[in-house]
């Protein structure tokens, strides 16, 4: 609107201009040439009158200045009919000698000559005429011209103006059509100008950003919406393409104002102006965050899956291993006499035996072959129960809170796996935090869509009992979170941890239909979420392993 | 009575003033002619004394000129008027001559009335008898012949006005032009005096108005009405050449010259 107030400025301001040129230019053309003529005549009438006065003065020198009648006379012989003049014949002292005189209205225009006797000057012939008259014929003249004007100025202004609104109309239609195309598209459309400002951006583009279009124009679009992290590659691709005249297809993250990352697959082209000068690069581009997501969860869950039968092959033949030198090794201590110094030899056999059975359950339980007893249960009770136990877990520099709901969450668990997973994340969680901090274990109820579901790893939508345990520790950077629920991946130092925690936490929600997931940045602690489905009342207790599954049915016994 | 004045002045004039005096003058060219024959004629009555004319200011401009002191005399057609008595002119008149209307060539006329010159001057009497057409050489709206015309009655002062109003005139500034002028125009009609005539010799022909030729003795009869009476004018106190020309004007010989140049001389001349 702006715009168009601009417009219709502009072109009354250029008819208002070429009016009042068509009205003050011919009177004053008139006027002007008509000025000249004017005086052109009078300074032609002094003349050819001092010519009739020098022949007085010549003839009679010494008293021509008293020859009043003759001289009035002379001055008097002009048109009747003329402008109005004064004619006068001066001497040298100024004085009047004759003169002829019309009533005369101002303004008028001057012209003297000198009267001469013999070389000499002895007075001055002075004419004087009204330009009264002129000055009435050009205010009618433009009297005349003001009515023929406003009705061009009407026209001058009216007719551009319509067409101009037509082509607006036209303009605004089509850009209405296609932002139209470009807000049905499902895909977000930027179009970047020379600096890499943002000068257009569909809703799509806008909704993805998560702000208004508004809030988006003007923006640089590199340093304001793509993640730092691949600022310097985008910056470097996108210049590149501006001087030629390819389509670029590249990925990268854009930050919504949450922080919330969305993953963009763009097709970028450059743009050129008519004159070929380089106008700036138009985009499109698809959110592929959920496809990228769930490639990495699929990614994850099949390398999970590997290292689970790898690990289930390894602790079923080292069980049978381990159950022959079990077997061996009692037979031996029951034999021994009391008393024999080889029974502490045989003592220590069967203990080591008895960890590396822990370490082979340990591994089955991640590959979710160990046999779970699953039962209905209160997770908001089970975690108020361990509560003292956390404590004790955290060091004396730790702070621990506990947010629980009033409510009752029922799910269908094996308690002692749940402990078992949550002793691990409060154990971790310590230990990310050297020199103490904050734990937070909270316990909510969330619903989740089949989007919110997919997001994190969940296979039906549905309502979920969700444990969280948040710490203020050193945080964890995005490559170590995608091997984090790795067996014997760890990240303390050697000794310190075996890396089968998180893997067991993975094994433990996997084989009770839940998920488990891991959100942090360096330096700024991090949260282990993981999320039971709850069982509503009158529900069904479902059995926690999943029918089909080929690992589900080989029961592993120790 | 006038001569004797004049001559008793003439002869009782200062043995001081007779140290001889020249006496600027100018003025109307009516009276301009005869006063060339009066100068020399003075000039030998008068010893001494000069009497230097020149050239014609007309007579409203002579009596400018004596008012401000650049002539000793002034020839002036017509009495002073209030703004010139009070100037301290002093004025005489000393002669009157017949005011004429003369005619060009081809006119074939020798007289007319007032009526035709009032037909004339409004321009309803277009052609002579002989098919010329009437052409009016007019004076100038101040001139003395124009307040002349004008003062004949006051049809004719309209009839002048509407002259005067008419475009494409003839116009004569002085007397001497106008002469000029109706000689050399077929047809043409303008005032003029007899003294003038006479005087310059002017190839015109003064015509009878209302069937009265205008001659001297027809002037001092009465008979001829149309009359321009001449005046001789100073500054008061006249100076004693002044005075001795103003006598010697009286004189039988200045008498006999303004009769001779067709002037009517009028006595005594004394200051009005």
């Amino acid at each position: 609107m702006p715009a168009d107030r601009k417009v219709v400025r502009l072109v009354s301001l250029s008819a208002a201009i070429l009016t009042a040129a068509a009205v003050v230019l011919p009177p004053a053309i008139y006027f002007s040439l008509s000025y000249q003529r004017e005086a052109g005549s009078v300074e032609a009438e002094a003349e050819l009158n001092s010519q009739l006065i020098t022949r007085i003065v010549s003839s009679n020198p010494g008293l021509w200045q008293f020859e009043q009648v003759r001289l009035s006379e002379y001055l008097s012989r002009r048109p009747r009919r003329g402008n109005a003049e004064l004619r006068r014949v001066l001497d040298l002292d100024g004085n009047v000698v004759a003169e002829s005189a019309d009533p005369l209205p101002s303004p008028w225009i001057t012209r003297s000559v000198s009267l001469h006797d013999a070389g000499a000057k002895v007075g001055t012939l002075e004419i004087s005429r009204s330009l009264r008259g002129l000055l009435v014929h050009s205010g009618i003249l433009v009297l005349v011209l003001l009515p023929v004007s406003f009705l061009a100025f009407q026209i001058l202004r009216t007719v551009p103006l319509r067409a101009i609104r037509r082509s607006q109309r036209a303009l605004r239609r089509e850009r209405d059509a296609a932002q139209k195309y470009l807000d049905v598209a499902g895909v977000a459309v930027v179009l970047l100008d020379p600096q890499g400002r943002v000068s257009r951006v569909n809703r799509k583009g806008a909704e993805i950003l998560a702000r208004a279009e508004g809030e988006v124009l003007g923006k640089d679009w590199v340093e304001t919406f793509v993640e730092a992290g691949d600022r310097p590659r985008v910056a470097r691709e996108l210049a590149a393409l501006s001087h030629t005249e390819r389509v670029l297809a590249h990925e990268y993250a854009v930050v919504r104002p949450s922080g919330e990352r969305r993953i963009l697959s763009w097709f970028a082209t450059p743009l050129s102006d008519r004159g070929g000068a380089a106008a700036g690069l138009l985009g499109s581009g698809v959110d592929v965050t959920v496809e990228r997501r769930l490639e990495h969860q699929l990614r994850h869950a099949q390398k999970m899956e590997a290292v689970g039968e790898l690990a289930s092959g390894i602790a079923h033949g080292f069980n049978n291993v381990l159950s022959t030198i079990k077997g061996y090794a009692a037979l031996l201590r029951k034999e021994l006499p009391a008393g024999n110094p080889h029974l502490a030899d045989v003592d220590e056999i069967l203990s080591a035996s008895e960890r590396a059975a822990a370490l082979t359950r340990s591994l089955l339980t991640f590959s979710r072959q160990e046999v779970v007893v699953p039962a209905p249960a209160d997770l908001v009770a089970l975690v108020r129960k361990m509560e003292r136990l956390l404590q004790s877990l955290a060091r004396e520099d730790v702070e621990l809170r506990t947010s629980l709901p009033a409510e009752p969450l029922r799910v269908m668990v094996d308690a002692l796996q749940i402990e078992q997973v949550l002793m691990n994340l409060v154990t971790n969680a310590r230990d990310a935090m050297p020199r103490g901090g904050r734990i937070e274990v909270a316990v909510s109820r969330r619903l989740l869509d089949a989007e919110g579901a997919r997001q994190v790893g969940l296979d039906a939508p549905g309502s979920y009992a969700r444990v969280s345990v948040t710490d203020t520790g050193v945080g964890i950077d995005r490559a170590r979170q995608a091997r984090i629920f790795e067996p014997f991946f760890t990240t303390k130092e050697t000794g310190r941890g075996n890396g089968l925690g998180l893997a067991i936490a993975y094994g433990v929600m996997k084989q009770h239909h839940g998920a488990i997931h891991v959100e942090s940045e360096p330096g700024r602690g991090a949260t282990f979420t993981f999320l039971l489905p709850i069982l509503e009342k009158g529900e069904e207790p479902v059995p926690p392993q999943r029918e089909g599954d080929p690992l589900a049915r080989e029961r592993v016994t120790t | 009575m006038f001569a004797a004045a004049s001559t008793a002045g003439f002869l009782l004039a200062s043995p001081e003033a007779r140290a001889g005096d020249v006496l600027r003058a100018s003025g109307t060219g009516t009276a301009l002619g005869t006063m060339h024959r009066l100068a020399a004629a003075f000039e030998k009555a008068s010893p001494g004394d000069r009497l230097e004319l020149l050239p014609s200011l007309g007579s409203s401009g002579a009596l400018r000129a004596v008012a401000k002191g650049a002539i000793d005399l002034a020839f002036a057609g017509r009495a002073l008027g209030p703004s010139e008595q009070a100037l301290g002119i002093v004025a005489v008149a000393y002669a009157r001559t017949p005011f004429v209307f003369v005619s060009g060539p081809n006119t074939g006329v020798s007289g007319i009335t007032a009526e035709d010159a009032a037909r004339i001057y409004r321009g309803k009497l277009v052609r002579w008898p002989t098919g010329e057409r009437v052409r009016l050489v007019l004076r100038p709206r101040t001139d003395v012949d124009t307040m002349l015309i004008r003062g004949i009655s006051a049809e004719m002062a309209e009839a002048v006005d509407v002259s005067l109003a008419r475009e494409g005139m003839l116009m004569a500034a002085t007397n001497q032009d106008a002469d000029e002028i109706v000689a050399r125009t077929p047809g043409a009609i303008g005032p003029s005096s007899l003294t003038q005539v006479l005087v310059e010799g002017s190839k015109v022909v003064p015509l009878a108005w209302e069937g009265v030729q205008p001659t001297l003795p027809n002037l001092a009869s009465g008979a001829y009405r149309l009359v321009k009476t001449l005046h001789a004018a100073f500054r008061a106190p006249p100076r004693p050449a002044i005075r001795r020309f103003l006598d010697f004007l009286g004189s039988p010989e200045a008498r006999a010259i303004l009769e001779d140049a067709g002037n009517l001389p009028l006595a005594p001349p004394a200051p009005e």
